[in-house]
């Protein structure tokens, strides 16, 4: 699918406006669709065997006794 | 007699305890400051001038036996944090005219049990998701050091209020960097806790678990007292015990000799950092060298992708956070709000398991290097303030981002200036709960770097 094409897509399914003008802007060679899809590509090089998805960090700040 | 408004937030502490300065005095100083800056500065988006003049001088008449320790200080608060009776606007046109708060958020309730004087709303990156300040719903926000330049953001007026000395103190919130950011450019101290330390609730959330609230002032020493004022008797003694259980700082000229730390040159060397950041970045670790620190060359394995990943992780959070508004009336937004926003709804959820599986991965990593040592000096932004209206820095957040995905505290202060006279900075990080270690480390640091007191020359010329 053509990035333009995809972008309305995504806007339609998850309804934004996103119209054609808009949907071209962003899918311009080094626009805000090629930034994310970077990221995620560098997101994929890490080896995390081992490790569980984590969201907040716990410290374990009830360690430290009263 | 010294202007009041420009004492730091401890000294003016110290002279309320002694009699020698009154409440209504700091605040009417304050407002005068307020008056002479704030038309170009755009630091605040409100303030009832009446109000808080009314609280000084009542502050000054029922003074207790033993005050909160930040007694009748006006404290400036970002436009994200509930104050009961106010609108918080979230620098947002879908806020405007919001009903105001009906309940203080915990962190302003600490604020006011620790008797300061809540001064004013101040301007931000509309819902706090941008670097620049530059907001299309409350005026474009401007750096005290050279109003044709950005403050840095998201709080960005929190931080041009401070360094413009209109208060002493403000609060700011942090999800990639939106204390320490606007700290560097305004150059000021700010202050990033230990992940999860001071209470968010109340504050409109941006990545949630990557959110962070804390001080910004104009000295190491306001930092640290400010930042005690914020904790509970608990919490104080609880960090109280971790800094007895860690390393004392000797006496003498060589005062970090039992400290360890940390540079990270192949994520700073990396990246193109401007040659004023460099050299307050060189200058910095020469001088905790030359204070007996162990500066050494370590790496955190796949640190280089932990701004990625905060990115993801904030991308998701805060799309779904706006989803609503931006389905029904995505011009409601500012452009570069509304793309962050479309952005967040690229990402999948696949991408963002993956992200939180390297965040546990690089928590882990850096919790074994604080097995070796003691802090981490990175610089706080790559580049000083851009001018108004030249496109964001996308490399902002490169350094900042990375601390919040670990949750570590960090301490951004001023290194130095560029030519054309804009401040840089450095950030320490320290361990989790290590914050008062951390701010003996700055202090020490701070001492060395003498970075210029007098403040924005700006300011001077406009005062005469």
């Amino acid at each position: 699918m053509e990035k333009k094409e995809f972008l309305l897509s995504l806007g339609e399914k998850n309804g934004l406006k996103i119209d054609p003008e808009r949907a071209e802007k962003m899918a311009q060679s080094g626009g805000p669709l090629d930034m994310v899809q970077f990221i995620r590509t560098l997101l994929f090089r890490i080896d995390v065997s081992g490790y569980r998805p984590e969201d907040a960090p716990d410290f374990g700040w009830k360690e430290v006794k009263p | 007699m010294t202007d009041p408004a420009t004492l730091h937030l401890a000294e003016m502490c110290r002279l309320m305890k002694k009699g020698e300065l009154k409440s209504v005095e700091i605040v009417e100083s304050c407002l005068k400051r307020y008056e002479a800056f704030n038309d170009r500065l755009k630091a605040f988006i409100s303030l009832d001038k009446e109000k808080v003049l009314a609280q000084a001088r009542q502050m000054d008449t029922s003074r207790p036996d033993r005050p909160g320790q930040l007694w009748g200080i006006p404290i400036a608060v970002k436009d994200l944090i509930d104050v009961a009776g106010e609108i918080t606007t979230q620098g947002s046109s879908f806020f405007r005219t919001a009903p105001a708060a009906e309940k203080d958020a915990p962190i302003i309730q600490r604020l006011k049990k620790a008797g300061a004087i809540c001064f004013g709303k101040t301007n931000l990156h509309e819902f706090a998701w941008g670097g620049t300040s530059s907001n299309p719903h409350f005026g474009i926000c401007r750096n005290p050091w050279n109003p044709d330049y950005i403050p840095g953001g998201s709080s960005g007026g929190s931080a041009a209020a401070v360094a413009a000395g209109i208060v002493p103190g403000a609060l700011g919130t942090d999800t990639l960097g939106s204390i320490r950011a606007p700290s560097a450019m305004c150059g000021i101290v700010g202050l990033k806790p230990t992940y999860g330390l001071l209470p968010t609730d109340g504050i409109f959330p941006l990545g949630y678990t990557l959110d962070h609230v804390g001080p910004m002032v104009r000295s190491v020493s306001d930092a640290e007292f400010f930042f005690k004022a914020l904790l509970t008797p608990e919490e104080q003694r609880r960090l109280n015990k971790i800094r007895r259980g860690g390393k004392v700082l000797a006496l003498g000229k060589k005062k970090l000799k039992e400290i360890k730390i940390v540079l990270l040159p192949s994520l700073v060397q990396k990246n193109a950092c401007h040659k004023a950041v460099w050299s307050g970045y060189l200058k910095s670790t020469a001088i905790l060298r030359e204070q007996g620190a162990d500066v050494v060359e370590e790496t955190i394995p796949d640190f280089d992708v932990a701004i990625s990943t905060a990115f993801v992780l904030t991308l998701g959070k805060a799309s779904e956070i706006h989803r609503e508004r931006l389905a029904e009336n995505p011009t409601g937004f500012g452009d570069d709000v509304r793309i962050f926003l479309e952005q967040g709804h690229l990402i999948s959820a696949v991408d963002y398991i993956r992200a939180q599986r390297i965040r546990a991965k690089l928590v882990q990593e850096a919790k074994k290097l604080f097995q070796r040592v003691d802090a981490i000096i990175l610089p706080t932004t790559p580049n000083p303030a851009s001018r108004v209206g030249e496109p964001p820095d996308l490399l902002v957040a490169r350094f900042n981002g990375p601390i919040n995905l670990l949750g570590f505290p960090s301490l951004a202060l001023p290194s130095g200036l560029t030519e054309d006279g804009l401040p840089v900075s450095v950030q320490i990080i320290a361990a989790p709960y290590h914050e008062y270690q951390l701010l003996e480390i700055a202090a020490v640091l701070e001492e060395g770097l003498s970075f210029p007191k007098e403040g924005p020359i700006f300011l001077h010329t406009q005062t005469g």
